[in-house]
Formats: C-alpha cells, structure tokens, sequence
C-alpha cells in the first residue's frame, strides 16, 4: 500500500484528519519518502492559502440598491400573511411540476404558514379531497381541505382586467372574492349568481387590520377596479369579451369546457375547484430564475385551501405545464 | 437608542415588531460578507444579486420564525447558502460564459504581483466545483468561519463540511497546480483551464 501515491483527495482528507488512523498512518509513512506526493501535499496548503488570500469584496452599489427596493416593495406590501416566494410549496397532488426551493427557504414558509393557518377540521365524507397520502406530515395537514369548501365547478368568474402584482394580491384577491360573495365565509360551492361589480374603495375599507407576525404595514394600496369589470355566472358560461378582457386570454374566457379542464389541471386536490377566477394581467419583479413580467395577460385562480388561507394561482393563458406564473397561499383577515 | 448600536438580535426582534428601518440596518451591517458568500458560492454577480434578493426576502418575511439559539449571523448565512444553492441546482450548465472577474480584483495596482491572475483563477476553478463543495470551502477557506460555525449554518455535520472542503480543495488543487508549475504563482501565460461546473451538484462517491 505505501508504494501506492496518493490522490489530492487523500491528500486533503489527510490534512482534514479524515483518514481512518491505519490508512493515515500508512499514507504519512508513503509521504515522508515521496517527492511527488510531497508536491501534492503542498498543492492542497498552497490552495487553501490562496483561498484564503483572495481579496475581500463589497456589494456592489447596483445589487444594495436592488435589494433595498426590493425590500422597501415589501414594506409597502399588504401586511396580510402571505407566502410570496414562488414555488415554494410543493403540494401533494398538484399536478403541476413545481421546483422546489432550499430547505430553509421552505422551512421558513412553512413557519409563516402554519403561523398563519389555522388547520381546519376535515370531514372526510367529500370526494377525496383531503384524504389519502400527504407527503410530509407538514405538507399533509396543510392539504387537508375542508369538504365544505372544496368549490363546485360552477364557480364564478370575473374580467376584472387589472394588474395584478406580488403586493396587490392579498388585496386583490380580497376584492375578488368580496365581489364573488365568498370573503364572508359563506361555504363555497353556492350556486354562483350574477355578482355585483366591485369597488376597491369599500372593499379596503371593509378590510380587517392585518393580525400578522410582523405586523410592519396595513393593507395594500386601494387599487381601482375597472368600472368596466363584471362578474359572470357560471350558468351565463360565456364572459362577453368586455373591453377589459386580454385578447390572450379570450379563448379560456369563451369556452367554460377549456376553462374547466384548466381548473382541474391547477387543482390542488382531486375534486377541488376553484371559487373564482379573474380574467386580469400580472406584473412582477424577477424573483430568482422567475423572470420579471409587465401586465402580462394572466388568469388568477383562487383555491379554497383551509378557513380563511386560499391558493392562489396565477397563469398563463396556455395553462399548461409551463404557465404558472406564480403560486401564492394568501390569507385574509377575518 | 440608535440602530447602529443595538444588537443583531435586538434588530430583528425590532422588526417583527414592525421597526421599519430595523431590518435595512441588519442588512448594512452584513451584507459585504453575505454578498461575498453568495458571489464566490455560485460564480456570477447575476446569479448572486438573484440568490441574495431571494434570501433576503425569505429572511424579512420569516423572521417572526428565528428561534435564537445561534447567531442572526450563522441564520443569515443559511438562509443565503440555501437560496445559493437552490439557485445552483435549479440552473443549468453553462460552460460557455466568460469567466467571472472577481470585482475586488480589479482593483488596480494591488501590493502583489500576480495577485489578480491568481485571484481569477481560484475564481474561476471555484465555478467547476458542485455547489455544496463550492459554499463549504467558501464560508471555511475564504471567509474563515470556523467549521463548526459553518456546520450550523449549513445544518450538516462537522464532518461534513471538512469533507466537502477536502474535495473541494482537491479539485481546485487539480487545477490551479496545472497552472502553477512552481506551485507558487500563475500568470497569464497560463490561463486558468476551467470545466464546467457538475451538472447535477452531486458530490463524486
């Protein structure tokens, strides 16, 4: 064996200490009378030193001043709680392919969500929703939706037209689900009617103040709502293309049959649908490999997810594999 | 009292209690070295302003979640590597870009002769290491936290990290003694042989 060289990882282990005591013996005894493993062993000292010698760096002026706003983007957020950070939650049965982030980064949504959730109580008398084989236990209680609020596929849409963005969202999906008649509580699956058009004015005024962990800021800046927006009726099936509604997104909009099997595509649960969409556009920075984007034509699908926590997702008008722009858990004041 | 004399931790329980300048302050204080951190852990000033903006909004929003117990430090790192290596794992290849320049090393006139090349080089070989042998040797040989620090920012044993770090010093010993016939300095005769960085991260058996 001591005729043997050794390899720079051996070499590095044996300056760690890593080397079993025989092995590292038997390497120290081949290293006092060869050169060349000698010159390997310097190689490893003279990386570390160098290492060690690179200069110091400073953030650069760009990168701190993009952080601060981004930071200051958040402070001016809605304070309601909310998971901004996208593809963070990877939950069962969605079947959508969705990356999933560092453990920290989920560790640290999954602090602020169960913060945020009270998990509800399941009845398990519905369609499967809420039962079976949740991955994590964490993961698990947070996909338990309640059987009274799995939705019904006569849910309500609306083409509202607005922009939505990463800090308008609570707000905005507040709005929505006001004007759809669910913020309120009443369980889903009401048969949908005609919906009044909402005001954001009344709307925030309606708000609860936040009652989150951090509790910086109140509610999202008042955003107005086309007074060309307007609910439709699952039953009237068909939004009749208002002004509001991105040519993008006409061809989901006119077909209740594509805008189905989207919902289905984007549900978090079997048998769950969704107790609203918005036919709107979505505006968001560049958050890691997410690219940014500017009104880009979007649908918004609100899941029922448990008491007051809805899923939020935010889609391309493609609505496939690809098409999620973003998906949010947001949590409204009661 | 004002910020800059309070406490890490002082600081961030300011801002879950709604201190709007508190967290900007942590930031300030740290961000040199997180910046460091991030930059020499993936290679691109792109990639690392990413990975930071990431953190750091991960950190503002779930602060309410930081138990004490270690250092604001040790949990600001973390959440910084993670983010890096998330980045890392998510992204593809790309063998094809120019070579980082260290921003430090280009400053002009340093002391030494050969400091920049060999400055660019060990930034370069850094790039072909997976990232988890990448962000060891990082927070271990260039900034000198200790391993045991390192191990809890990273949440992996001691061992671990030493050896990662033992792997990673190999390799980027592999590389820079092909540049350094004398083993104590590289020039520009020699440029530094860079490969692309693993595909999948995964550290070799």
């Amino acid at each position: 064996m001591s005729d043997d060289h050794l390899s720079l990882n051996e070499l590095a282990e044996l300056d760690e200490d890593l080397l079993p005591p025989e092995r590292a013996a038997a390497a120290r005894s081949h290293l006092d009378g060869c050169a060349q493993c000698q010159a390997g062993a310097e190689s490893i000292t003279v990386t570390r030193t160098a290492l060690g010698e690179l200069p110091a760096v400073t953030m650069p002026a760009e990168v701190q001043a993009r952080l601060e706003q981004a930071l200051a983007d958040e402070a001016t957020g809605p304070a309601r709680s909310t998971t901004i950070v996208p593809n963070v939650v990877d939950l069962p049965r969605r079947r959508f392919g969705r990356p999933t982030m560092a453990a920290s980064a989920a560790a640290a949504a999954v602090v602020l969500i169960i913060g945020a959730i009270v998990v509800a109580k399941v009845d398990h008398h519905s369609n499967g929703a809420g039962s079976g084989d949740a991955g994590t236990s964490a993961a698990g209680a947070l996909a338990q939706v309640p059987s009274n609020q799995v939705g019904n596929p006569n849910f309500p849409t609306s083409t509202s037209g607005v922009t939505y963005t990463p800090t308008s969202l609570p707000a905005d999906v507040e709005d929505l689900l006001n004007t759809a008649g669910h913020a309120s509580a009443g369980p889903a699956g009401v048969p949908a009617t005609t919906l009044p058009v909402p005001t954001a004015t009344a709307s925030h005024k309606a708000s609860a103040p936040s009652t989150t962990s951090s509790g910086t800021h109140l509610g999202g800046k008042p955003k107005p709502k086309s007074s060309g927006g307007h609910f439709s009726a699952a039953t009237e099936g068909i939004v009749k293309a208002p002004a509001t509604l991105p040519a993008a997104l006409r061809p989901l909009a006119a077909s209740r049959t594509s805008l189905l099997a989207c919902a289905e595509h984007l549900a978090p649960a079997v048998g769950t649908f969704p107790i609203a969409i918005d036919f709107a556009r979505w505006t968001a920075p560049a958050i890691g490999t997410t690219p940014a984007v500017r009104d880009a034509p979007s649908l918004i699908v609100v899941f029922p997810y448990s008491g007051n926590t809805y899923l939020v997702d935010i889609v391309a008008p493609a609505c496939d594999d690809s098409s999620i722009r973003q998906f949010q858990q947001v949590t409204l004041p009661n | 009292m004002s910020a800059a004399t309070l406490g890490d931790d002082e600081l961030l329980s300011r801002h879950v209690g709604g201190d709007p300048d508190a967290f900007n302050e942590l930031l300030a204080r740290h961000r040199d070295r997180l910046w460091a951190v991030a930059l020499r852990t993936l290679g691109h000033p792109e990639d690392a302003a990413d990975a930071l903006q990431d953190a750091m909004l991960s950190a503002y929003r779930g602060a309410a979640g930081f138990r004490g117990g270690s250092a604001v430090t040790t949990w600001l790192h973390r959440i910084v590597v993670n983010a890096c290596l998330d980045l890392a794992r998510r992204k593809a290849v790309r063998p094809t870009e120019p070579l980082l320049v260290d921003p430090a090393s280009d400053r002009p006139e340093r002391d030494r002769v050969g400091e920049r090349e060999t400055s660019l080089a060990v930034m370069s070989a850094l790039r072909t290491l997976p990232p988890e042998q990448a962000a060891a040797v990082v927070l271990v040989d260039i900034e000198g936290y200790p391993v045991n620090e390192v191990a809890e920012m990273l949440e992996v044993p001691a061992g671990t990290i030493k050896s990662r770090c033992a792997r990673a010093r190999a390799r980027l010993a592999e590389q820079l003694r092909d540049l350094a016939p004398g083993a104590t300095g590289w020039n520009d005769a020699n440029p530094p042989r860079v490969q692309p960085r693993a595909r999948n991260g995964e550290e070799p058996a």
